[in-house]
């Protein structure tokens, strides 16, 4: 076995001892790496019904298949526990120098569970394990501390996955942070900090190997020249805030909490605005070829010196979204979400949800601790941003996500509370995308637009975005398994359209990394498995049929103007679709997985446990 | 007929504006339309136009009123549309 060490690193925060756990081939040929590996150690290390935030939970890291090889945009990690936003599988994924320092200290993945006594950070050494006094370190940002940590320990090869304050208070929505990137959706970040783990600190020595060298390096120059083709053409010129425009254009760019989804300062914050005024440089990940992330500074003004790089989901989430209309301010508050350590999306998301409460009454400025929180103030954004981090005054309410939030705050704030089982919307206005809205809908992880990438099939003309019909369900899985490889392989899911044939040239790509012999089928197969994994765990948690829905707002209220006015997904375009899907999937009518569905897929240590003896829907009794 | 074309990301960039006005035959189809903005901006060639004008490339669509992706090239345009020369790419 080449690339692959066959190890996972077992660490008991509680008592601070550790073990190894042997993997076999055949174990890694089903789950390939990062949310596929992930998940699986999840699975397999996390009791039901545990608390998200107790010791129990298993946070879970896996590097990829290709981490610290040749094959470009391939070096990046998964993460997987039980998410404290939706109480469901919580995988989420990094590029990173991580995933490789991870591997080359000898370790495929690992698996932390339990609760320090104190806080504590890492420091894996290859095989040498050390638990540090992290008590110095409290408070610092995600990213500043990174840098601490490598000067302290007296070396820049260490690299260094990190919380800031918003996963030392327990933000549901809290991030873990490395070289900037960010393990960033689904609360992570708020696991780690359960277990009063600030940072783990990884150096490796060992060189990885590959099993044909030579094929490698040919597929890999391949794949660096394709990468810089015209299936990336978006991506190396203005990065994913060209989105801004595009959905802007066709009336699905959030606007207001998602009241609106037209924008009339959508240029100010654009993708070519952003170029042309305040980029200094593209980006990438590690080992990345394409470098979509545009860096941008403001140079004056009141956010001088403000930096960081930007995409379109934190771009919509607090810009759009919050009423903001101008590229300075949003800077800012991506820049100190990434420093304070939580998703710019459901950070966003669930501010504008306030912002929208504020307007109607249902939050006084008195609420807000004298804020004027209203949509557009920037002021009161960054404010409220910060206090989230530190579950102060209102930020205490916001911390917990939108979907706790306005439980909690009722008063039929739930009618706009912009998620799906807790994890806040991505920027797309669904009304108007009917497929990707049951995408959403049936997601795993909530409401993602990377886990479903069923927005393709409606902004691309697949099929008419306004209308709902039979027969979607087979394209809904074909883009949601195709996605699952993408990460369990990890391969950034920009190198899509850079493929002859993706099957058979990924297979022979995996093949020649790690010797593992594995075909096309083999290959498809694991999308469809682990898509599956995760629904198990799922149902395992009590997920039920009902879960599988979306906001009030996307059922109820038409597009009041722009190009798509006047569309909405009503409740039976959605049971019409989420049973088209269902049925694609094998599934029961009420969404469970048959038995011998598990048992087909190779799950059959788990069918005893989540699978159910009944008919798929659409078959005859 | 005259018929406006509004450009975003990389048309924006190469065009240096922001819309154009195309003018073509009263009859015009699509694939007219497209040979026509290639013969404007010659630089669309490759990136956004393929070098044989018959096509866009796949990094790139036309849209209708913010609505409806033209698929069938041979039909023919209908004046007083709003165009948009777009990535075909979502996702981010």
């Amino acid at each position: 076995m080449y690339a692959y060490t066959g190890k996972i690193l077992h660490v008991d925060l509680t008592n601070q001892t550790t073990r190894v756990q042997e993997l076999e081939p055949e174990f890694l040929k089903r789950y390939l790496g990062g949310v596929g590996l992930a998940t699986r150690l999840l699975y397999d290390n996390t009791p039901a019904g545990c608390d998200p935030l107790g010791p129990d939970n298993a946070l879970c890291f896996a590097c990829s298949s290709f981490a610290g090889t040749t094959i470009p945009v391939g070096t990046k990690h998964g993460v997987a526990s039980k998410s404290p936003l939706t109480g469901f599988v919580g995988d989420s994924l990094s590029g990173s120098h991580f995933s490789e320092m991870l591997r080359r200290a000898g370790w495929d993945g690992m698996v932390l569970k339990g609760q320090a006594p104190r806080w504590l950070y890492l420091v894996i050494d290859d095989d040498l394990v050390r638990f540090v006094d992290a008590q110095p370190y409290m408070g610092k940002g995600a990213v500043e501390v990174q840098s601490i940590l490598r000067e302290e320990l007296g070396d820049d090869n260490y690299r260094v996955s990190a919380i800031g304050p918003a996963g030392e208070h327990l933000v549901r929505f809290a991030s873990i942070d490395n070289d900037g990137r960010q393990v960033g959706r689904t609360g992570n970040g708020a696991v780690m900090g359960s277990k009063r783990l600030k940072a783990i600190a990884i150096r490796g020595s060992r060189p990885v190997t590959v099993a044909d060298p030579k094929g490698l390096m040919a597929a890999s120059l391949k794949l660096i020249k394709t990468s810089q083709g015209p299936g990336t053409v978006k991506y190396r010129t203005l990065g994913t805030p060209s989105n801004v425009l595009n959905m802007n254009a066709i009336g699905v760019l959030p606007t207001r909490n998602f009241s609106e989804t037209t924008f009339e300062h959508a240029e100010t914050i654009s993708g070519e605005y952003l170029r042309d005024h305040y980029r200094v440089k593209s980006v990438s990940c590690s080992s990345c070829s394409i470098a979509c992330e545009q860096w941008g500074v403001v140079r004056d003004g009141k956010y001088k010196g403000a930096k960081i790089g930007l995409d379109y989901e934190p771009l919509f989430a607090l810009g759009s979204n919050c009423g903001i209309g101008t590229l300075p301010p949003i800077i800012k508050l991506v820049e100190m979400s990434d420093e304070l350590g939580m998703d710019a999306m459901s950070a966003g998301v669930v501010i504008s949800w306030a912002m929208e409460c504020y307007e109607r009454g249902l939050l006084t400025q008195e609420d807000c601790d004298g804020l004027e929180l209203a949509f557009g103030n920037e002021d009161a954004a960054i404010e409220v941003l910060r206090k989230i981090a530190y579950r102060e005054g209102i930020g205490d309410l916001l911390a917990e996500g939108t979907m706790r939030a306005s439980e909690r705050l009722a008063k039929g704030s739930e009618h706009f509370a912009m998620h799906v089982k807790g994890l806040e919307m991505p920027g797309y206005d669904v009304r108007s995308l009917k497929t990707f809205a049951a995408g959403l809908a049936v997601g795993t992880r909530g409401a993602c637009h990377n886990r479903s990438l069923a927005y393709e099939l409606d902004i691309k003309g697949v099929f008419d975005r306004f209308t709902a019909d039979d027969g979607r369900g087979k394209a809904m899985v074909d883009n949601e398994n195709f996605a699952c490889i993408l990460d369990c392989l990890v391969l950034c899911k920009f190198l899509r359209n850079c493929f002859d044939d993706f099957g058979p040239d990924v297979a022979a790509i995996y093949t020649m990394t790690t010797g593992i012999f594995l075909t096309a089928d083999e290959l498809m197969a694991v999308g469809e498995r682990v898509c599956n994994l995760k629904k198990a765990f799922n149902i395992r948690e009590g997920w039920t049929r009902a879960d599988d829905t979306l906001p009030p707002r996307v059922l109820e209220d038409p597009i009041p103007t722009g190009p798509s006015k006047g569309s909405y997904v009503t409740r039976e375009e959605l049971d019409l679709l989420i049973a088209n899907y269902y049925q694609a999937r094998g599934w029961t009518a009420d969404g469970l997985i048959p038995r011998e569905k598990l048992v087909e897929l190779g799950l059959e240590d788990i069918a005893d446990e989540v699978g159910v003896d009944t008919v798929p829907a659409g078959q005859a009794i | 007929m005259k018929l406006k074309v509004e450009f975003l990301g990389l048309a924006r960039e190469l065009a240096g504006d922001a819309e154009a006005v195309v003018t073509v035959d009263d009859r015009a189809t699509w694939h007219d339309l497209i040979s026509a903005l290639a013969d404007a901006y010659p630089s669309f060639v490759g990136p956004i136009v393929l070098p044989d004008r018959s096509n866009l490339t796949a990094a790139y669509m036309l849209n209708v009123g913010g609505r409806a992706i033209v698929r069938d090239l041979d039909v023919p345009v209908q004046p007083g549309q709003r165009l948009l020369l777009m990535f075909a790419e979502a996702g981010g």
